[in-house]
């Protein structure tokens, strides 16, 4: 528990704010009012800026190359039809592209009427994993991007996202927490779990 | 005092992030010693995925999306072509409706303005049609009719009025004693007015010329005529 105080509001308490710059530092504020204002420079750097992120976003859950870079393309669009409704206190610019990118996924779903994705850790937990550390040798060997991407769609929508944003991102739980509208317990709990599904995914399809 | 399933959510995600950001995770780790060993095989996965390659946006494509955003952008912007804009069917959204509005403004405060000119000119020519300056003491326009009684030059006599004719009076059909007349005209004081336009309806009434001689049957011109008295 003092370990936990600490870091969360002794050692960072800004995280708890749910900000950080901009990937670059760039200022919001200025950034949003060119944008508001047209300019079309602006723009170029947006989409050189944010979308490689929104892209690997996209495709890990899509699946799909000419998916991932339409969501990306439509993402922008509505980024410049909606800049007026951008609100910095709210969220940072690249949470707020990363909201529309997520509703846009989940329309995505929704169209193909696809079943939701169901949690393996019902089924994971019926079957006792090995002791701790045993597969140590087992998870050097991996991975592949088929095999995390086969033990990714196994997950529920938000843990996946949270692994995603968390670890291939680089983003700060709380700032994911801020995406996705939960605690931060709750999204600390939510990539706890679904790194241990992914493990032991990953242990049953790619190591056996 | 957290229980065990939540303390170990905490330590992976603390050090999950000093891995993420480069840092080592032993000093985490040694804080908790019974949870380091699943931690740490978790850790391995975590560090797997991060340093995968993963798949990149290519060239092409990135080129591709910043043109379409580019594009959005420029159709987005009000054209310079205002009446081009009245068919786009953005001007549903409140905000192409203002700025639909406000292209539209100016065209508003000109037709007013156009407006206001019109009624200033047209007030100006009835003033002028209506207030001639000839005949002092001028004051109303009204219409008049009856029957000419006398011409005498430019006053005539209608019934107990007299009616003056000048210059600028326009006259139509042939005024003769006995016509029919209507007219409009400035009213003067004592039964006198200025008139403005005149128009004769009837032929002049002649009054029947009574023959006289003896009655009885009249042969003319091969008519035969009985007359009684």
């Amino acid at each position: 528990m003092h370990r936990e105080a600490e870091y969360f509001d002794v050692a960072k308490p800004d995280l708890l704010l749910n900000y950080s710059p901009e990937p670059d530092g760039v200022d919001t504020a200025t950034l949003v009012a060119s944008l508001q204002r047209g300019d079309a420079p602006t723009v170029e750097y947006v989409v050189q800026q944010y979308a490689p992120a929104l892209y690997r976003f996209a495709y890990y859950q899509l699946q799909d190359v000419m998916a991932a870079e339409d969501l990306v393309a439509e993402v922008m669009a509505r980024m410049i039809g909606r800049i007026n409704t951008f609100v910095a206190e709210e969220a940072t610019f690249q949470a707020w592209l990363f909201r529309i990118a997520r509703n846009l996924i989940a329309d995505h779903y929704r169209a193909l009427k696809r079943r939701p994705q169901v949690s393996l850790e019902g089924w994971l937990d019926r079957e006792p994993g090995a002791e701790p550390g045993s597969d140590d040798a087992r998870l050097d060997t991996l991975l592949t991007r088929d095999q995390l991407q086969a033990g990714l769609d196994a997950l529920t929508e938000e843990q996946r996202q949270v692994i995603l944003l968390h670890v291939v991102e680089g983003w700060e739980l709380p700032q994911v927490a801020g995406l996705l509208d939960r605690s931060l317990p709750s999204v600390k709990s939510l990539y706890y779990r679904g790194v241990s599904s992914l493990k032991r995914v990953l242990l049953r399809n790619g190591l056996e | 005092m957290a229980d065990p399933e939540s303390q170990v959510e905490t330590v992976f995600s603390i050090a999950s992030q000093e891995a993420i950001e480069g840092r080592s995770i032993e000093p985490v780790l040694a804080n908790y010693p019974e949870q380091a060993v699943e931690v740490r095989e978790m850790l391995r996965i975590t560090a797997a995925i991060k340093s995968m390659p993963h798949p990149e946006l290519s060239a092409e494509a990135l080129e591709s999306i910043s043109k379409r955003a580019l594009s959005t952008l420029h159709n987005q912007q009000p054209s310079p072509i205002a009446p081009s804009r009245l068919s786009n069917k953005e001007v549903k959204t409140g905000r192409s409706y203002r700025s639909f509005l406000a292209r539209l403004s100016p065209a508003l405060y000109a037709a007013a303005g156009a407006l206001a000119v019109l009624l200033v000119v047209g007030g100006v020519i009835l003033w002028n049609a209506f207030m001639p300056q000839g005949i002092p003491g001028a004051t109303q326009v009204s219409s008049y009719s009856g029957i000419i009684t006398s011409i005498d030059g430019p006053k005539w006599m209608i019934g107990d009025t007299e009616v003056f004719i000048d210059s600028t009076t326009e006259i139509h059909g042939t005024p003769a004693i006995g016509a029919m007349m209507r007219c409009i005209g400035e009213e003067l004081p004592g039964d006198r007015m200025n008139a403005l336009e005149v128009w004769i309806e009837e032929s002049p009434k002649v009054p029947p010329t009574v023959p006289t001689g003896p009655s009885g049957k009249w042969d003319g011109s091969g008519i035969l005529l009985t007359i009684t008295w």
